[in-house]
Order: C-alpha cells, then structure tokens, then sequence
C-alpha cells in the first residue's frame, strides 16, 4: 500500500512539473510572433546619434555663434543638451558643449560691453570706459583660454561621433578671427577715449524750476554749455528724463537754452532731468562730449482710497452685492469705475464717493476662492487705482435621506426610495442611478421624495452589485451627491437547483453510505461465521471423515436451533460455544430445558469428543423424536 | 485490463488538466498588452497605476461620463458594432483613446470621418532618443490641460499620424524633432530619400460631447515604457478623477490567453456562491465514495481455501455442510 502511494505521488509530481515545462515552452514560442509594434531596449543595442546629423548641429551652432547670433546659438547649446549620449560618451560631448556655451555667454557680455564703451565715451564718461574696457580684455583673454581648450577638445569628439574634423576646426578658426575682431574694436575704442583726452573740455549745467509740480504740468529747463574757451553757441543739447530723451534744444550765442517741458501724466513720486551734448560733425574732433548735472523733480499727483465690504462666501447661479467707498479728498472728475468678477466685467456708477453693484455667479463654476477686482481709471491728476479681494464660491450640502435594500433577489424588483431635506427652499432634483449594468433616473415630487423600482435580471449570478446613485439639484446652489456601495443579490434559480442537487445527492450518499454500513456488519458477521464455521467444517470434516452416521442428528440439532431462534428470538452465533448457547437459552424454553441440555451435551461430544457411546447415541435420538413429536423443528 | 488503461489514462489527464490549468494562473503571461504580464511589453503596471478595468465593449457598455476607454494596438478586424459603439461611447461625452503604429485604426478613423490616418511606417530619431533610435523622444508638446507638467515622452517604434484634411477640431498635441524620420526600407538607419521631420504624433479631437485623442505608438504604456521620462504624468492627466477602461476585444488572443480566460471563467462561476460550497460538497463526496467502492468485501469461496488446505477432504461433505449453514444462517 504505502509503495502504491509513493508511485502515485512521484506520478502526479512528475506529470505536473513536465506539464508545466510544455505550457512554459508554448508560451514564448507563440508570443514571438505578435512582438513587431515595439522593441525590448534590453536586447537591443545602445546607439550613437545619427553623426551625420550630430555634425549638421554642432556645425550649425559654430555657424550662428561666427555670425554673432549668441541668443539662437544659446538656444541651440540647449537643445544638444537633449540629445541621447551614450554613458560613457557623455562627459566628452558635455564638457564640449559647455566650453562652446561659456565662450557664446562671454562672447554676448563683450559685444553688449563694447556698445556700453561707445555710449560712455560718446558722452564723455571717459573713466566709466576705461574701466570696462579693462574688464572687456579680460574676458577676451578667458574667451582665447576656452577656445584653445575647445581645440584640444574636439579632437576625442570628432572620433569619436565621426564628426568631420575638418568641419569643425574650420569653425574653430573663424571663431578665432571672430576674438580677434573684437580686441581690434577695443583697441579702437581705447584710442578714441585717448584721443578724447586731448580735446577740449567741455561743461554743462542746467536747472530745473519747479522741482515739485503735479503730474501733466511743465518744467522750465535752462542751461549753459560752455567750453574752456568760452560759450558754445548753436550747439544741440538733449534734454532727458529719467534717461529717456525728452527733447533737443539748441544753444543761444551765449551758450544759454531754456526750454519748458510738459511732464506727461505719470504717477511716480520722482523724475531725474539731465541734459547731454555730443559733439557732431567738426566738433567731434574739437570738444569732449559731456552729461549735465541731475536734477530731482518731485511729481505730485492723488492716489484715491478704495474700501470694499467683507463678502466671505457666494453661491453659483446667485447675485451677491458689492458696496465700497472711493475716497480721494477731493471731488472726483469721473462718475465710473469698473469691476470684474470671474467672467463678467462691468462699469460702476460713482454716487456720493460709493458704489455699489449686483453681481452674477455662474452656475457652471466649480468651487473655490475667486478673485473680485475693482479699477478705478487714471484722470490727469488722478492716480489709478486696484484693488482685490477674494471670495470664496461654495455651493450649500443637500440633507437627504435613502433607503436602499441591503439584499435582492434577482427576477423580483425592489425599491429604493429616499427625500429631500429642505432646509429654506424648495427644488427639485434629478436621481440617476446606475446598478447591474443598468441607469435608472428620476425626478423628485412636491415632498421631495423619490422612489426607483430596481430589477436584476435573471441571468445575475449570486453577488454584489455595485450602485453609483447620483442627486442633481436644480438649484445650482446646491451640491451633487454621489452615493456609492453595493447590494447582495441572491439568484433562487441557480441556489435553488445547485444546492438542491447537492442536498439530493448528500442523502443518496447517506443511504449508501448506511447500506455499505449494514452491508460490512453483515459482511464482518458473515465473515467470523465463515472463519468460525471453517474451523468447525475443518473439525467437523475431521470428525465426519471418521463416523457420517452422526448426520442425521446434527441436521435435527440445528432445526431445533433454528425453531428456538423464531419462537424467542435469540440465534445462536458464530462465536458462541454449544455450551454458551445452551446457558443463554436453557431458562426460556421451559419444558424443554432438560431436553435440550441433554441433547447439547451429546452434540458437543460428537463434535469435539473423540468417541460417544451407543447409550447416547439412543437418548439422543429420544429426545429428537420427543421434539419432533411436539412439532418443534424447522417446520413448527 | 483495459478498465485499468481507461483509468490510468482519465487520472493522467485530470492531473495535467489540473496542472495546466494551474500553471496558467501562476506563471505570468508574456502576451502582448496582457493585464497580468509583467515582463516589457505587458501592461501589469499601467493597469496597477490606472485601476484600469478590462472590458469588451461589444458586449458590456460603460457609462461615458467620467470615464475613459483605451484602444491600444488593436490586432484584428473591427466590427462595425464595435465602432458604432465606440462612437456612441463619444458623443456621449467619453473620452477614447486609440493607440497604434501599423495603421489597423484607419478603417476607425474613416468611420469616425476623422480626417487623420496613422502611416504605417516607423518614425525612428537619430538624434533625440532614448538607447536606442527606434524610441524616440517626444520634447515639442504643445501645452494643454493633457500635457500639464510634461516635458518630454519617449515612445517605442512608433509611426506618424497624417492629417488628410486641415480640421479645426483636430489640435496637436506633440511632434517630433526636425531630426526624425520614416524608416521606408526597415533598415533601422537613415537611407537618402527618407522623409524626415517634424511629424505629428498625437492629436486631440473633439467628438460630440466627448474626445478622442490618436496616439501613433501603441506601446507608451507598456511595463519598460511608462516609467520613462513624462509618459506616467501623460497618463496621470488622461485618467485625472476619471474610471479607466480597457477594449481587450481588439487583440486576437494566442491559444494560452484563451485557456487561460476559460480557467479564469470556470475559476470565477465556481467562486459564485451557489457552486462554491456545492463544489466542495460533492468534491469530498466523490472523494469519499471512490475510497469506499476500493474497499469491495471480497467473500471468498471457503470450500475451495479448504480443499486448498486439506487436499484429502471429501468436497461433496464440506458442500452439504455449507448449505446447511447457510440455510440455517438465513
């Protein structure tokens, strides 16, 4: 038995793990086929960039920067930046791109220095030029340090990426002429600011009446300009306000101008006024150019007071109002301000220094804090104003009540019903429900109340089915609610036959089991009688094989047995001894009692004894024939 | 004889029906696009971050509102039903994404009447890639709500989407570099003659209440892909607050995804309540009633184990005697 188990383990062992091999094997073979919509970068190998390409843009870059295009040629540094470089490849295209990007940046600082140069020595800031002039070389020189190095550089990248190196260095080398371009401008800005020093000086000098004036009104500028060797005369001065120029004057005989300007309507506390001359023509190689004294002028204008009532909260689909005072100290020249609130933008009237409006929320806005802003215009004097708030848009909960099955059966319909809580105000509503594949909606009624008649259909096993209900209120003010969750659903049909079947089969099995039951006690009886009435064949075989002429008296023994057995039930059992028997039955036969005994003793000795006697023998037959005289046998 | 064959063979298959069925669940699937596979090319990670749902929209429906439903490298022929349902699904207010890079979306797109098509070809990029140059990387996106803090994606052998007919209801999303091109030949590098960029990749149509937006690369979202680069936050906008579902009825399925579905389908009327405890019920049963029927009482012919032991017994006497017993005994 135990060897059969073991066989039968190592079987199923052996078929399933051979099973599973041949499933495995299957499986990647005919998966194979369908993979031609992407790759697996882990069996594919790692690529280069497209070196033809790769040489396109890094020439391209070196074209832009030799042009001075530094502001494209930084964009394009950047999009290098983006393009896949190998692992080990990366430090040398980075380091050459950021070289390539140094020299770009320092290159654009030089030309926007070298225009700051010009300026300053065409207005006779010689000092001021001098000094970025000397920053200027220095950066040239870190510029020619970064090209020998960008030199040194591309010889691994071009190799490497299969650049042509040709290419490059050509670009290279007009990038060197480039350097040089530019230190032989310096070099020719430094020998004008010298030549500057031998021309004659010049002075300028201005006033400003008033220095405090409202905002529009006008500014009487006088001055002189004056050489060593006196007034210049006819000379053309440039009048500026905060750097920007205002207006050209000429100068009289005396060297003197005076001009009135209209301040423009600006509302900054302060303006600087100056005035500047720059030799033209002759005068160039006969005078220094030369910037005025500054004078601060004070600009008065009104900044009027905005204040806004508190609103804290509005609700979509609802008018909210807007109160606020503008103040200003003095009467305002406009009746109109504006506001705007979330997508509307309208014009206030001004009454009384207030204003006030009814605003619109709309009913399609989320919730969430919103901005309310107030503009009130700029007038001459009148400085404009801003002013904000935020509000925050929320929309009221609805208060509901549901009642929804916790159970269903399916085929059967059931009902979820629920109201409406009204708080101040009465709406309706829309209910939308989606169950079992299914959407079911309603509207609510004059109560508020609402009913949906469920039904899950036949074919619904038994399980949970999920819902989403939904209430829409009319009134935008309100929020939506979604309820989520699940109801059992029971299918009688298919519990009903699955388990039924089962039940029947359990008690076909019960019976049968009983039957087996009964069936082995009767089997195990029969057996022990088997085994015990082998021994006795086996003895009685023996004896019988010695003297047959006993036949006839075991043959009436055991009808008498079996006439007892009937009348008072008790048998005489395999596993019982003639004697074991006899004592059992002896005290229920009454009359026969002696009889039997008799009779049971001579029986035991012809089947156990070796030899019985003839006296016996015919007391034996008495008592037979006593018995069957009194009908007890097999036939009573 | 042959009862033992007829027995030994019913056992073997049941076991290997068992195992097979068995192996189909545990060892993960290496199918294309399959929910549970979990090597590169199958979408276990994009179902994972989504709570993607896998439908077949021919025969269930979805609510459009609120949700999104993805067609990803369709494999077979499309029903006009399907299409007609997807349609509906649209101008109904859902959002449908349709992915593919061999052009088997067309017949949609012309049912749809969209006036797009996906080539075919594979758009490769020789120089803004990501390893190797059949996956390019994406850096011109066109900022919308879709594209919200994504700056770059990376695809994976992808093709290029064509528009027919200008529409002012079709609006780009992303495209890709100057450097780009058609791989006409399939030979994986750039030939003369080649198309080259820029070329359309995706594009957001406005359909009825709803949206369709094409992709053309179906693989932006398998396992090795979508932890890549901005392709997740792409994802993450699609599916913003919205149920995500998965058309699974456009892939033609390899004999192991069939078996597999029909232990699954076994596997789950089984886990229903009316057949689960029924199952285990008759399952201890059957258990129960094979062992009993092994144990069959063999009652052997006595006379014959006598006369087997004694050889010189007279077997007309031992007969008389056992049926005498035996009549006695009844």
């Amino acid at each position: 038995m135990k060897e059969k188990i073991k066989l039968f383990t190592l079987t199923i062992i052996f078929l399933s793990t051979l099973s599973v091999l041949i499933y495995t094997i299957i499986q990647s073979t005919i998966s194979i086929q369908f993979l031609n919509r992407h790759i697996n970068p882990s069996l594919e190998i790692e690529q280069n960039p497209y070196s033809k390409i790769l040489t396109l843009i890094i020439i391209g870059t070196y074209d832009k920067l030799i042009l001075r295009k530094y502001d494209e040629t930084i964009e394009t540094i950047r999009n290098l930046i983006k393009i896949y470089i190998p692992e080990r490849y990366k430090y040398i295209l980075n380091r050459f791109i950021q070289l390539t990007n140094n020299i770009t940046e320092t290159l654009k600082e030089i030309e926007q220095t070298l225009i700051e140069i010009e300026e300053s020595t065409s207005i006779g800031r010689i000092n001021y030029a001098k000094k970025l002039i000397d920053n200027t070389i220095i950066k040239l020189i870190y510029v020619n340090t970064t090209l020998n190095e960008l030199l040194r550089a591309q010889e691994e990248l071009t190799r490497i990426f299969n650049i042509p190196r040709i290419e490059l260095l050509n670009r290279l080398d007009k990038l060197r002429l480039l350097i040089d371009e530019l230190y032989n401008k310096i070099l020719e800005l430094s020998s004008r600011i010298e030549k500057q020093i031998y021309l004659k000086e010049t002075f300028l000098n201005i006033n400003v009446e008033p220095k405090i004036i409202w905002t529009g009104g006008n500014i009487t500028v006088v001055g002189r300009l004056y050489s060593i060797d006196g007034p210049l005369n006819n000379k053309m001065i440039k009048v500026l306000m905060n750097k920007k120029e205002l207006i050209n004057v000429e100068t009289s005989i005396e060297g003197e101008f005076n001009t009135t300007i209209k301040i423009p309507y600006i509302y900054i506390d302060e303006v600087f006024i100056q005035a500047i001359y720059m030799p033209k023509g002759e005068d160039k190689q006969l005078y220094k150019p030369i910037e005025s004294n500054t004078i601060k002028v004070n600009i008065l204008y009104i900044k009027p007071e905005l204040s806004i009532q508190t609103i804290r909260e509005v609700y979509p689909g609802k008018t909210f109002n807007v109160r606020g005072f503008i103040e200003a100290g003095v009467p305002l020249p406009y009746t109109n301000i504006y506001v705007s609130w979330i997508e509307e933008r309208k014009t206030l009237n001004i009454i009384n220094e207030s204003f006030e409006a009814n605003l619109y929320t709309p009913i399609n806005v989320n919730e969430g804090v919103y901005v309310l802003k107030i503009e009130v215009p700029s007038w001459e004097i009148f400085a404009p104003t801003i002013k904000t708030i935020s509000i925050q848009v929320k929309r009221l909960p609805l208060n509901f009540e549901i009642q929804i099955p916790k159970i269903m059966l399916t085929g059967l319909t059931s009902q979820i019903t629920g109201r409406i809580i009204y708080g101040e105000e009465k709406f309706n509503a829309t209910i939308k429900l989606k169950y079992a594949e299914q959407t079911y909606e309603t509207n609510i009624d004059s109560n508020g109340e609402f009913k949906i008649t469920l039904t899950t259909p036949i074919t619904i096993l038994t399980s949970h089915q999920e819902y989403e209900l939904t209430i829409i209120p009319e009134l935008p003010w309100y929020k939506s609610v979604k309820l989520n969750g699940s109801i059992l659903v029971i299918n009688i049909f298919t519990i009903l036959i699955t388990y039924g079947f089962t039940l029947i089969t359990i008690i076909i099995m019960i019976k049968k089991i009983m039957k087996i039951k009964l069936k082995k006690e009767i089997v195990k009886g029969e057996k022990e009688e088997i085994i015990m009435a082998k021994e006795e064949v086996e003895i009685i075989g023996e004896r019988l094989l010695i003297d047959s002429k006993f036949k006839w008296l075991l043959d009436s023994f055991w009808k008498i047995v079996l006439f007892i057995k009937r009348v008072i039930g008790i048998e005489f059992k395999a596993s019982m001894t003639y004697r074991e028997y006899l004592k059992i039955v002896k005290e229920r036969i009454g009359i026969f009692k002696e009889a039997f005994e008799k009779l049971t003793l001579i029986i035991e000795k012809i089947v156990y004894a070796p030899k019985i006697s003839e006296e016996e023998v015919d007391e034996a037959k008495k008592i037979v024939e006593e018995f069957e005289y009194r009908n007890v046998g097999e036939n009573s | 004889m042959w009862e033992k064959i007829l027995k030994s063979l019913t056992l073997t298959s049941i076991i290997v029906l068992i195992s097979l069925s068995i192996a189909s669940i545990i060892i993960p699937s290496s199918e294309d696009f399959d929910e549970r596979n979990t090597f590169w090319n199958g979408l276990q990670k994009m179902y994972e971050y989504t709570n993607a749902i896998s439908i077949d929209f021919e025969i269930q429906k979805i609510i459009p509102e609120g949700t999104v439903l993805l067609i990803i490298g369709p494999s077979k022929n499309i029903s006009e039903i399907r299409i007609e349902a997807w349609k509906k699904y649209v101008e109904d207010g859902g959002i449908l994404i349709l992915m593919d890079e061999i052009g088997n979306i067309n017949p949609i797109l012309s049912k749809m009447q969209l006036n797009i098509e996906i080539d075919g070809h594979f758009m490769l990029d020789g120089l803004f890639y990501h390893w190797n140059w059949k996956m390019p990387k994406i850096t011109n996106i066109i900022e919308s709500e879709l594209t919200l803090n994504v700056n770059e994606i990376i695809l994976n052998l992808p093709s290029i989407i064509k528009i027919k007919n200008l529409d002012s209801k079709i609006k780009v999303i992303a495209y890709s570099s100057s450097f780009s091109f058609l791989d006409l030949n399939r030979d994986g590098i750039y030939t003369d003659g080649e198309p080259m960029g820029p070329f359309i990749v995706i594009v957001e149509i406005d359909y009825g209440k709803g949206k369709i937006i094409v992709f053309s690369d179906s693989s932006i979202f398998i396992n090795n892909m979508i932890d890549l680069s901005g392709n997740k936050k792409l994802l993450e906008n699609i599916v913003r607050d919205k149920r995500v579902f998965i058309d699974i009825g456009v892939w033609q399925l390899t004999p192991q995804q069939n078996f597999r579905n029909t232990v699954i389908w076994v596997y789950n009327i089984i886990s229903t309540i009316e057949f689960r405890y029924v199952f285990i019920i008759l399952t201890i049963t059957l258990i129960y009633i094979t062992i009993n029927n092994r144990r069959k009482i063999e009652v052997k012919y006595e006379l014959e184990e006598l006369l087997k032991k004694h050889k010189n017994w007279d077997r007309n006497l031992l007969k008389i005697l056992k049926e005498e017993r035996d009549r006695i005994g009844k």
